[in-house]
């Protein structure tokens, strides 16, 4: 069933000097639900701004974008986002307060919060960490503890803008497993934005592979068809690698090519 | 890539910040000991240099000054003088924050209040408290008042411009992540904004206080009844030299003492705050 669908979506701003700079041009995507989509894409084309977009934290130039048939009108708790740093979190809160922020928006009793909280934090493996403030917790600990917030909301779609970028490689390996873990769990759609081609294969059922900007659009969506767990040795995991890789190889050079001239 | 539920529990012990250590604790109390030594050593050299070196009546060594402390607080007049003091200080200086907090949070939020709004703190921040005296004693009279006015003079405008700072400093990501969570503009202002601008208005506060002393010994020193700057008034009008080393010790002492209360306050309320951001 369509969860979400972009049509003809563009996105321009201007620069200060008033010049207009087009980030997004003619996006069309449509999600199914329950799906771990991973967009992809050099550094540049766009995939941050379709994230913001999806988010509603800023609106389209051109063209629609719908959530179950109504328009994207702004921001929703019905679409829960993962920062890629930690600056999104509240460092005057607990990670249990962080977690029940959302349901504390909405007057839910504390009782009820505390106890979803708690049930999200273990979910993302911080049992015993609920006390603690964010400056006390790592970069890992911090991303679970964010994602815990965003789904305790109970979103129907899950936005992750990079959030793993900024780990190191060791925990980025043990949060991907995670976060797939989570999603078969929680059956939640997923956007998951990435500008690494082994993050995207590891973890999406869908990549889509993003022209290079400005003006960046969707090159191609290739779906991950590997059940269970990807192992890097799967030789259809380095089939996939070796086309992607192509795919965004050519779309880095156009845009060298883009930038020299 | 099997077995991956177990590792994933495993993760947070293996990603997890270190605890206070043996050693930490240690070099806290050598450094509490120096800190001693060091006021030790304050004493010690004032009393040197008062008893061999100067040797003058003019400047006298602290035991005479400790003397004379205990004569003026055994007859009243110090605990009334620092007690007028600090009553101006704690007055004006609660007002001044009371009334600097809004204003600030008002200048960070809106771009055209701030527009509004900073020609008058850009251009009255700039006369000194010092410099408003005379005419606050002309507004105000010499009384209570004209003190109270000069204190909140002080530290509005610290308070303000840290406040709005605080707000401007706000990361993005902080307000959107409220507002995909479902937060209404009211909420993300009292949730969002301004707990995350706390530590500044803590900081400005507390340059606030520090400055409340110059201004009010200042003050006293041109009108007043009583306080620690009609001591050091009166003591150079009869000569009292221990009264004025009196005030200047009590004053050190008053500074010291109200500083740390408020570093203690702050690490106490916003400890867990993450003050480096």
């Amino acid at each position: 069933m369509t969860l979400i669908s972009l049509t003809g979506v563009g996105k321009s701003f201007r620069s200060r000097e008033g010049r207009p700079w087009i980030a997004v041009a003619d996006f069309n995507l449509t999600l199914a639900e329950g799906e771990f989509y991973c967009l992809l894409g050099p550094s540049g084309c766009g995939k941050s701004t379709v994230l913001s977009l999806l988010a509603g934290f800023t609106l389209p130039s051109t063209g629609r974008m719908e959530l179950s048939g109504k328009s994207i009108t702004g921001a929703s708790r019905d679409r829960g986002v993962v920062f890629q740093g930690d600056d999104s979190l509240y460092p005057w809160l607990t990670a249990l307060e962080n977690v029940e922020f959302g349901l504390r928006l909405r007057g839910m009793s504390r009782r009820e919060r505390r106890e979803r909280a708690m049930r999200q934090l273990e979910m993302v493996g911080l049992s015993g960490q609920e006390g603690k403030h964010p400056a006390e917790l790592s970069g890992g600990m911090k991303q679970r503890v964010q994602i815990a917030r965003a789904l305790a909301n109970e979103p129907r779609i899950l936005l992750m803008d990079e959030p793993f970028g900024a780990l190191d490689a060791q925990t980025r390996g043990v949060m991907q497993v995670e976060l797939r873990r989570i999603w078969e769990r929680m059956k939640v759609t997923v956007v998951f934005i990435t500008h690494d081609i082994d993050e995207a294969i590891v973890l999406g059922t869908r990549v889509g592979v993003m022209t290079a900007g400005p003006g960046g659009t969707l090159k191609s969506n290739l779906p991950i068809d590997i059940p269970g767990e990807r192992t890097r040795g799967d030789p259809r995991y380095i089939a996939l690698y070796e086309q992607i890789h192509g795919l965004v190889r050519h779309e880095v050079e156009r845009a060298h090519v883009r930038s020299a001239a | 890539m099997s077995g991956a539920p177990a590792r994933a529990l495993d993760a947070p012990q293996t990603e997890g910040t270190d605890g206070r250590s043996v050693t930490g604790l240690w070099q806290t109390v050598l450094n509490g000991r120096a800190y001693f030594l060091g006021f030790c050593s304050l004493f010690l050299v004032w009393h040197v240099v008062a008893t061999y070196v100067v040797a003058s009546v003019l400047f006298p060594p602290p035991l005479a000054v400790l003397v004379r402390a205990i004569e003026l607080l055994q007859d009243g007049t110090l605990a009334t003088n620092i007690g007028a003091s600090l009553q101006r200080i704690v007055i004006g200086f609660i007002a001044g924050s009371v009334l600097g907090i809004p204003i600030g949070l008002v200048i960070g939020s809106f771009p055209l209040a701030r527009k509004f709004l900073e020609p008058w703190t850009e251009s009255l921040r700039f006369i000194p408290s010092v410099a408003m005296i005379t005419i606050a004693v002309i507004w105000f009279g010499i009384g209570e008042p004209s003190k109270v006015f000069l204190i909140i003079y002080t530290t509005i405008f610290i308070v303000i411009l840290n406040t709005a700072a605080g707000v401007g400093a706000i990361s993005p990501n902080k307000i959107r992540a409220a507002q995909a969570l479902g937060a209404s503009s009211r909420q993300i202002f009292f949730l969002v904004a301004f707990p995350a601008t706390v530590p500044y208005i803590l900081t400005g506060m507390r340059i606030a206080m520090a400055n409340s002393f110059t201004t009010i010994v200042a003050a006293e020193l041109v009108a007043a009844n009583s306080g620690l700057g009609v001591m050091l008034w009166q003591g150079r009008m009869y000569m009292q030299i221990g009264d004025i080393f009196v005030a200047l010790v009590s004053l050190c002492i008053l500074g010291f003492v109200a500083d740390r209360l408020f570093r203690f306050g702050v690490a106490r309320f916003a400890g867990r705050y993450d003050v480096a951001q």
